[in-house]
């Protein structure tokens, strides 16, 4: 039984493939694309997932649809008409989804479709290795539902209670980060990093915007929220209850603006903490999976674990919209064979597309890259990176199959010493160009992690923070509260990033390293080796590993930073906006 | 779609007044998810019955004083004038012309000349080496004074009809004499994009249906209508300026290349069983070495389409051309040229100048007094022939050495009758005499001739063989200059290079040799180029034989392996024009498919084989269903035009294994083909589903996909 399940049209599209319940690939559409956040039908996902799996259309089963399109139009129904929208209505079809299947993908056969936050809840559960576990989804809205309530035993996955639009914590959380001049679904996370900077000085006012009822229930107070009408997230009344104008995007971030995060994130964790203990309650199991945009807080999910009554949490990498592709295919695996997906604990989210050394070879020398060739040589390989690192450079770390879901561990990341204190400033300056006040997360090893860190579990995913407690000073990974967002690094999981901190700990005495997403400002994570190759060039990341080849930044030809970016600027060009490929900087005709 | 996993109990304490909205809104939701009730709302929302009216919107502040020109930013200099400076043009090239600085006009002499317009004003393929508006200064200064003319160069590529005005606005600031305006080729499409079936705007694809109800002509006449306000509006704007400057203005009316270029885009959807007797036709007619024979097959494609294809005047101009009408050829390239212009092209076509602007133009010359240069007439006369090609033109619009010497010439005619600053003033005739030619480098020449047989390969779908013209270019360019070889090499070298153009070193080499190719000539395309490879192969072979080893060498390189490779990527296609208009262009959510579909009968794929051996297929193929009609057929697999095998298809997705023998195939490049079987019978049926969606917002084929690809594997068996 081969199933594929898709998400797309509203945050990251993305494409998983089940064979035979095994779990063989997932990836979004914007690590080929080069579009953030691509929303478009995840066609080169699709291909890539069929690819990986060594399977043909014809002999694939099954797509599963991760949202229900009627009950979806339903609530956008129930929302109104939004002002100013674009008077065709688009939205209005609600057959769309399926004739992008039927006709983007080309797909014929049986399509099973899902509720969202179901889609969320399995692909949680059904990957957590958790023979029975109880299940908390939560986002801004998917159909109707914001938050669920369940448990999953086996290949059953049912809900129990759910809290419905418009009362929703991820979009309580959007409109703060809309408020405080940052991106919807892009800056929550800027938010959760700029709240330890503040101080908890509007609780009250938060209060006023999210009512914890009975169970598993919350509210907001419309009157505070303007996301009905379609024209902003937060209405006047906001304003006034927070007693200052919204900030301009790109503006003066002062100490209101961190208390204001503090305060929300400090209320969302309350009502977090307050409900996993009921559903603690309500179930009596001792392990929790949770899913939905809001299961991405890792601030909250810390606090979960350390202070709920749950004994384990497991959220999955790509707990997001491109996690309800993977949630999906398992739903529909389960349907068509009663039979929950033979996945095991989700240990790795490499399960992206890779490129051997072999395949990298010609591309370098097309380029004539003077690279350094460590085919058969690994121990040399890292030898020669961890000298690097050791040294204060910045590594670009190209390895493996790309990671699922929005962190980078291990295969598409940007390395660095935690220890220098100018590290995290020149990362910036180098290559991210993001928010000063954002923390960058250390990969340990995982023999090592309790050393360092208030953690005694494995945190493969880099979802949940704790207390820094290391006997180095590691001020490059640091927050401001103490606290970090570790990886851990399991060297049966991925042995050459394992080597390779090894190797960096023998030099150093440090089994840790900064470890970032390999990726430019406003682009999504590098997804093949010319990616990489760009990425490098217009950055100034010291040192480039692409597998067995190391490339010194005095390697690349003087001319690809002024050349490069026309590159870049072209992948992203048709999405968004009507425009096409016709666009002012492009090889064009007329 | 199925609903097979129900959600835990909603919350028990709604509030009445909400869950009865909600029932409601759910039940308006399962009848949107019907065929008639998405119909029926579809309607409500083209009467404007549903939507919220938009906020008022803030009005536009009016720009204040000094404004840009084009890409030009003013700037206050040390003396405390003004200046308009521009970014420093990007290695690759850009839009605009290479003058770092424009200042206002401060003595009255020069007369100062301003030539706006599009790629064909701007040079494109000899830009900054050669531009007509440094042709135009140098012939005005030769024939009316050193130092009595300038032109400044506001001519831009891409150049549309909003900007266009918009920049003869802003140029008022640096006070011009005669505005010069050479442009109509963008006229096309890009202009409506409200009356098209391609545009993510479910009200656009209501427009287009609701003229397509009106016959295959309707959407091309409801685009002319709003094309012809268009223009209006920008030439009222322009001819309101100049009249208030005071100062003349020329319009230039453009010629396209009518000999060599073609426009072949498949036929509509034709009622009964038209389609596939105009595809029968069509076959006919390419196999016909019988211009007699030639014409009246395409006469009977004009009957059957309803001269809505350009592609049946295209043949009919190339037999009429064969058989020496001059004049009915021509008539018969114009009309392939309006028929081209149809909003709703399957293939992405050349911007070519029609009827239309020629009105638009004659129009303003009417209302506004404008002079007008009929380019049409003048290079008629100067070539000897109605039809220009390829001693004017380097493709479909942009002009050669020559073509530019002569058109500004025509354009110096006026600008001296208009200034009355020559006395006696020359005619065009004895300007293109007497005045120096174009002056440009034999490497800025190689490089343009070179860029014509690129952009070509990229433009060109043609209802003959392309490789004559390329090979004329390339032939050009080494004639121009032989050391272009090792552009044409390394070009080689990054078409098929495993990673993008820009990375390649191949593309480094080019970069600092006098040869530079830029954006204009086509880097950064992205796929093989067959066909120009092959052109390539062929003259280096004639020219400069160790060239052409290396180049065939680099093509090798990319030789089939004992891996797989999916020839269906757009990369392996042997002439990428050949998808869809949509597809080709990236229209939004148009272009994101998974499958390749086939926009004509023969679908054909590039492979590269190293060395002589079978090449084994695994093609998984379907035809497009039809009202839910099963189909069934045979394609027909070629190679180098040798039929080498066959597969079944049907409805559904089918995979077939093939082995190609190793006799069929050739060391280097290979033509494979698939042949699909004819189209469904009914047309009209298809034509009207096409209108329904289209009503309903949903984007819709308007002409026949004649089968479709998920995977076309490929690899070498050297067993």
């Amino acid at each position: 039984m081969n199933v594929a399940g898709v998400s797309a049209f509203f945050h990251e599209s993305a494409c998983a493939l089940l064979r035979d319940g095994r779990l063989v690939a997932a990836a979004s559409e914007e690590r080929f694309s080069r579009v953030k956040h691509d929303p478009r039908l995840p066609v080169a996902a699709f291909r890539f997932c069929l690819e990986a799996a060594g399977l043909d259309l014809t002999e694939l089963h099954a797509l599963a649809w991760y949202e229900s399109p009627v009950r979806k139009l339903s609530r956008q129904l129930w929302a109104g008409v939004p002002e100013g929208g674009d008077p065709g209505l688009p939205w209005l079809d609600p057959g769309q989804p399926e004739r992008a299947l039927r006709e983007g993908l080309g797909w014929d056969g049986p399509i099973l479709t899902f509720p969202h936050h179901a889609s969320h809840a399995a692909s949680a559960f059904f990957f957590s290795g958790s023979p029975e576990a109880a299940v908390l989804t939560v986002d801004g809205v998917g159909e109707w539902a914001t938050a669920t309530y369940g448990r999953g035993q086996g290949a059953s996955l049912e809900s129990f209670e759910e809290v419905e639009f418009p009362h929703s914590l991820g979009l309580l959380y959007s409109t703060i980060t809309s408020y405080l001049g940052f991106r919807v679904n892009d800056g929550e996370y800027k938010v959760m990093g700029l709240a330890p900077y503040g101080e908890p000085r509007h609780l009250g006012a938060m209060r006023r915007l999210v009512s914890s009822g009975p169970g598993g229930r919350f509210r907001l107070d419309l009157a505070y929220f303007d996301f009905l009408r379609g024209r902003r997230m937060y209405s006047e009344a906001l304003c006034d209850l927070l007693g200052a104008p919204p900030r301009t995007p790109g503006g003066e971030l002062g100490p209101f603006h961190r208390d204001v995060a503090r305060s929300l994130q400090a209320v969302l964790e309350e009502i977090l903490l307050e409900k996993t203990a009921w559903l603690h309650e309500r179930t009596g199991l001792d392990d929790l999976c949770m899913a939905g945009g809001v299961a991405l807080n890792c601030v909250a999910n810390g606090r979960i674990l350390r202070e709920g009554p749950f004994r384990r949490l497991f959220v999955p990498p790509a707990a997001g919209d491109a996690g309800g592709a993977l949630g999906a295919a398992a739903l529909a695996h389960v349907e068509l064979t009663g039979q929950a997906p033979a996945i095991g604990p989700l240990r790795s989210a490499a399960l992206g597309p890779a490129w051997s050394p072999e395949e990298i070879a010609p591309l370098l020398a097309a380029a004539e890259l003077p690279a350094r060739d460590f085919r058969g040589r690994e121990p040399e390989l890292l030898a020669a990176v961890a000298d690097r690192l050791a040294a204060g450079k910045v590594v670009g770390w190209f390895h493996g199959r790309l990671e699922f879901g929005p962190r980078a561990l291990g295969r598409r990341s940007l390395l660095a010493d935690p220890r220098d204190p100018g590290m995290r400033d020149r990362l910036n300056r180098l290559v991210k160009k993001r928010e000063a006040f954002r923390p960058f997360a250390p990969s340990v090893l995982a023999a090592h992690a309790a050393e360092h860190f208030d953690l005694d579990h494995p945190s493969p995913f880099m979802l949940e923070t704790c207390r820094v407690t290391s006997p180095l000073a590691l001020p490059a990974v640091t927050h401001v509260d103490g606290s970090a967002r570790p990886q851990t690094v399991d060297p049966e999981e991925n042995p050459r990033f394992a080597a390779l901190l090894e190797a960096f700990r023998r030099r150093t005495g440090c089994p840790l390293l900064v470890n970032t997403s390999f990726n430019l400002a406003g682009e999504p994570i590098v997804g093949s080796p010319a990616d990489a190759l760009a990425s490098f060039a217009l950055s100034g990341i010291d040192t480039l590993v692409l597998e067995d080849f190391l490339l010194d930044r005095d390697a690349l030809p003087p001319y690809w930073p002024e050349l490069l970016p026309l590159w870049r600027e072209r992948s992203r060009s048709p999405f968004g906006g009507g425009r096409t490929a016709i666009a002012e900087d492009l090889y064009t005709f007329v | 779609m199925s609903h097979p996993h129900r959600p835990g109990p909603p919350e028990s304490d709604r509030e009445p007044e909400l869950e009865a909205r909600r029932r409601l809104c759910q039940e308006l939701a399962e009848s949107l998810a019907t065929p008639e009730g998405l119909r029926q709302a579809r309607l409500l929302q083209a009467g404007g019955l549903l939507a919220r009216p938009a906020p008022e919107a803030e009005p536009e502040p009016l720009p204040r004083p000094p404004l840009p020109i084009g890409i030009w930013s003013p700037v206050r200099e040390r003396d405390g004038g003004l200046a308009w400076v521009r970014p420093d043009p990007h290695p690759l090239g850009d839009h605009w012309a290479a003058v770092k600085t424009l200042r206002p006009k401060r003595d009255s002499l020069p007369l100062r000349v301003a030539l706006f317009g599009e790629s064909v004003a701007a040079g494109y393929l000899y830009a900054p080496h050669l531009t007509p508006a440094r042709v135009l200064e140098g012939i005005l200064r030769h024939a009316g004074g050193a130092d009595r003319f300038e032109v400044i160069d506001l001519a831009r590529t891409n150049e549309r009809l909003s900007t266009l005005a918009e920049t003869v606005r802003a140029s008022l600031q640096i006070q011009p004499d005669v505005l010069v305006l050479f442009a109509g080729n963008n006229w096309n499409l890009l202009e409506t994009p409200e009356v098209s079936p391609w545009a993510a705007s479910v009200e656009a694809r209501q427009r287009f249906a609701r003229a397509l109800r009106e016959g295959p002509g309707g959407p091309g006449r409801l685009a002319a209508e709003r094309l012809r306000a268009a223009a209006r509006r920008a030439f009222d704007l322009i001819g309101t300026l100049a009249r208030q400057a005071g100062i003349p203005a020329i319009a230039v009316v453009p010629e396209v290349n009518r000999a060599d270029w073609e426009t072949r885009q498949p036929a509509p959807w034709l009622p009964e069983d038209g389609t596939a007797r105009w595809y029968e036709l069509y076959r006919r007619a390419a196999e016909s070495r019988n211009p007699e024979q030639v014409q009246g097959l395409a006469e009977r494609l004009l009957e059957l389409d309803g001269g809505a294809c350009p592609t049946s005047w295209r043949l009919l101009a190339r037999s009429l051309r064969a058989r020496g009408d001059e004049e009915g050829a021509a008539r018969a390239a114009r009309a392939e040229v309006d028929a081209a212009a149809y909003p709703g092209i399957a293939f992405l076509a050349a911007p070519q100048a029609g009827g239309l602007a020629r009105e638009v133009l004659e129009e303003a010359r009417r209302r506004h007094h404008f002079s007008v240069v009929d380019l049409p007439a003048v290079f008629a006369e100067h070539a000897g022939s109605p039809l220009p090609g390829r001693r004017l033109f380097l493709d479909y619009c942009h002009l050669t050495a020559e073509g530019i010497q002569v058109a500004m010439a025509a354009v110096a005619e006026e600008v001296f009758r208009l200034s009355g600053m020559v006395e006696d003033p020359p005619t065009w005739r004895s300007l293109v005499e007497t005045a120096p030619g174009p002056e440009v480098s034999p490497e800025a020449d190689a490089v343009a001739k070179l860029g014509a047989a690129i952009h070509t390969a990229h433009r060109l779908l043609s209802t003959q063989p392309r490789g004559e013209i390329l090979e004329h270019w390339c032939e050009a360019a080494l004639d121009a200059s032989p050391g272009i070889a090792g552009a044409m090499v390394d070009l080689v070298a990054a078409r098929t290079a495993p990673l993008p153009e820009v990375l390649t070193a191949a593309q480094g080499r080019n970069l600092a040799s006098p040869y530079r190719l830029l954006l204009q000539h086509g880097w950064r395309w992205d796929h093989l180029d067959a066909d120009l490879i092959e052109a390539i192969l062929r003259t280096l072979r004639r020219r400069d034989p160790a060239a052409a080893d290396e180049a065939e060498s680099r093509l090798l390189e990319r030789s089939l392996s004992g891996s797989w490779t999916d020839l269906s990527h757009p990369y392996w296609l042997w002439d990428p024009l050949e998808r869809f208009y949509p597809e080709a262009m990236e229209f939004e959510d148009l272009a994101h498919r998974a499958v390749y579909r086939a926009a004509w009968p023969e679908s054909a794929f590039a492979v590269v084989v190293e060395e002589r051996s079978d090449v084994e297929l695994t093609v998984t193929a379907r035809l497009p269903a039809f009202g839910g009609a099963p189909r069934r057929g045979t394609v027909e697999v070629g190679v180098g035009g040798e039929a080498a095998a066959r597969f079944e298809v049907s409805e559904r997705w089918t995979r077939e294994g093939l082995t190609i023998p190793l006799h069929r195939m050739r060391p280097g490049l290979n033509r494979l083909t698939l042949r699909w079987p004819e189209p469904p019978p009914d047309g009209e049926a298809a034509r009207r589903r096409a209108v329904e969606r289209l009503e309903v917002g949903i984007a819709a084929d308007l002409h026949p996909v004649f089968g479709e690809l998920f995977a076309l594997r490929a690899r070498a068996d050297r067993a």
